[in-house]
């Protein structure tokens, strides 16, 4: 994998098309807490060789658009804005994908809460058993963060 | 069907113990269980004995998604996998399966 | 819009579907393997019994309006299959905000095959059960 630095972003990929990688298979985004990482996947069809190209986002989410150098990419663009709140510089598509409107937080990063875990009882959170001697460990559930349930008047512990 | 098939996830009821670990680790929350303890003193014993009885144990498979997590978690070994063809249903509730159904899938010799 | 194919059902005598298959996602694979495994037959021009919907995989909200709108084009009389935990209930994607929580807030269901994804054998029997119906 290369690591490059966002500036370099468009200029790498451009240098992976001219070496004959024809093929734009996938651009994905990692939210890593501290920062947004974002790798490309292409693929030259003459020999089967892969390349992974691999940038961070820090401070301000913004990246260049690489749809010039594969037509394809701006569905991949797409799905960056929308789930990381990624902006695309000079995309030439803001639509959004899977959203009917661009309301509302990222839903991949990691601080978006989804109400859905917040608003449906977790089935770990009752405990086995209803007597007084069980185990009365605090538990949570996997992906719920800590101070999500707050404010919600402790229903939930 | 093939004899590996994961179709299907039995229960083993007398095998369980309740101790919630396959309800926490399900990542989509699908199985629930009640259960209540009583104590049991047995004969020549100084002290009572606490016993889990599991009153239900429901999963949905409307939601199941056949990952096997509960499947390996279970340290005693009261889920397994059943190669039975899945049941379909008229409604989506119709997918939750309670212990009556779940220990007809468990697979007699374990899996 | 695809317009709906034809086939038989060996495993269950008599029965015809005229299959209107909705793949949204990875479900929509088992379709053809129950056609490769010979246990889907298709079938020239047979009349059918019904239309039948059969919706697979993840049904987004900007995807649910196409689904009911394929819905609506299908000629009665007209019955709808969901297959798969992310058209029965969300399934893996169940927390999600774009993720609609069944195919059942926007059309009539009549059959739930579960599954993730359900085996071709488990489409057979959730036809099957169209026709007990
Ligand atoms: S197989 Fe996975 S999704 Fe299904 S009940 Fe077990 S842990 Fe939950
Ligand atoms: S992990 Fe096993 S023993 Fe524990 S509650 Fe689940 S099925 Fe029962």
């Amino acid at each position: 994998m290369k690591q490059v630095p966002v500036e370099a972003w468009a200029a790498e990929l451009a240098a992976c098309r001219d070496a004959g990688y024809d093929v734009l298979d996938m651009i994905a985004g990692v939210d890593r807490s501290e920062w947004i990482e974002v790798i490309a996947s292409v693929m030259r069809t003459s020999d089967a060789a892969c390349e992974l190209v691999a940038t961070r986002l820090d401070s301000d989410h913004v990246i260049a658009s690489i749809t010039d150098v594969y037509a394809g990419a701006s569905w991949y663009e797409r799905e960056l804005a929308e789930m990381f709140g990624v902006r695309i510089a000079g995309a030439h598509d803001e639509r959004p994908l899977l959203r009917r409107t661009d309301e509302g937080a990222p839903i991949l990063l990691k601080s978006t809460v989804l109400g859905a875990r917040v608003l449906t009882p977790w089935p770990g959170d009752a405990d086995a058993s209803d007597d007084a001697k069980a185990n009365r460990r605090r538990q949570r559930a996997v992906g719920v963060a800590e101070d999500w349930l707050v404010s919600d008047g402790g229903s939930h512990e | 069907m093939p004899s590996n098939a994961h179709s299907l996830i039995g229960l083993n009821p007398d095998a369980c113990t309740s101790c919630m670990i396959c309800v926490r680790e399900c990542p989509v929350w699908c199985i629930d269980l009640a259960s209540h303890t009583h104590e049991v003193t047995e004969e020549g014993a100084r002290r009572p004995k606490v016993v889990h009885v599991l009153d239900e144990f429901t999963i949905d498979f409307g939601a199941c998604m056949y990952c096997g997590i509960c499947v390996d978690v279970c340290p005693f070994d009261a889920l397994a996998w059943s190669n039975e063809t899945d049941q379909s249903a008229h409604s989506a509730s119709g997918l939750v399966h309670g212990i009556d159904q779940l220990v007809k899938w468990f697979p007699a010799s374990g899996s | 819009m695809t317009s709906a194919r034809h086939y038989s059902v060996p495993g269950v005598p008599g029965l015809a579907v005229g299959v209107l298959d909705l793949g949204l996602a990875c479900c929509s694979m088992e379709i053809g393997a129950a056609i490769t495994a010979g246990l889907l037959v298709p079938a020239d021009n047979t009349p059918s019994e019904a239309a039948v919907l059969l919706v697979s995989g993840t049904v987004t909200d900007a995807m649910a309006p196409a689904v009911l709108a394929a819905w609506n084009a299908l000629p009665e009389p007209r019955r709808a299959v969901s297959f798969g935990a992310c058209a029965n209930t969300g399934g893996p994607y169940w927390d999600a905000p774009t993720v609609l929580k069944g195919i059942d807030q926007v059309i009539p269901i009549e059959v739930y095959v579960p599954g993730c994804p359900p085996r071709p054998e488990a489409l057979i029997a959730g036809l099957a059960e169209l026709v007990i119906r």
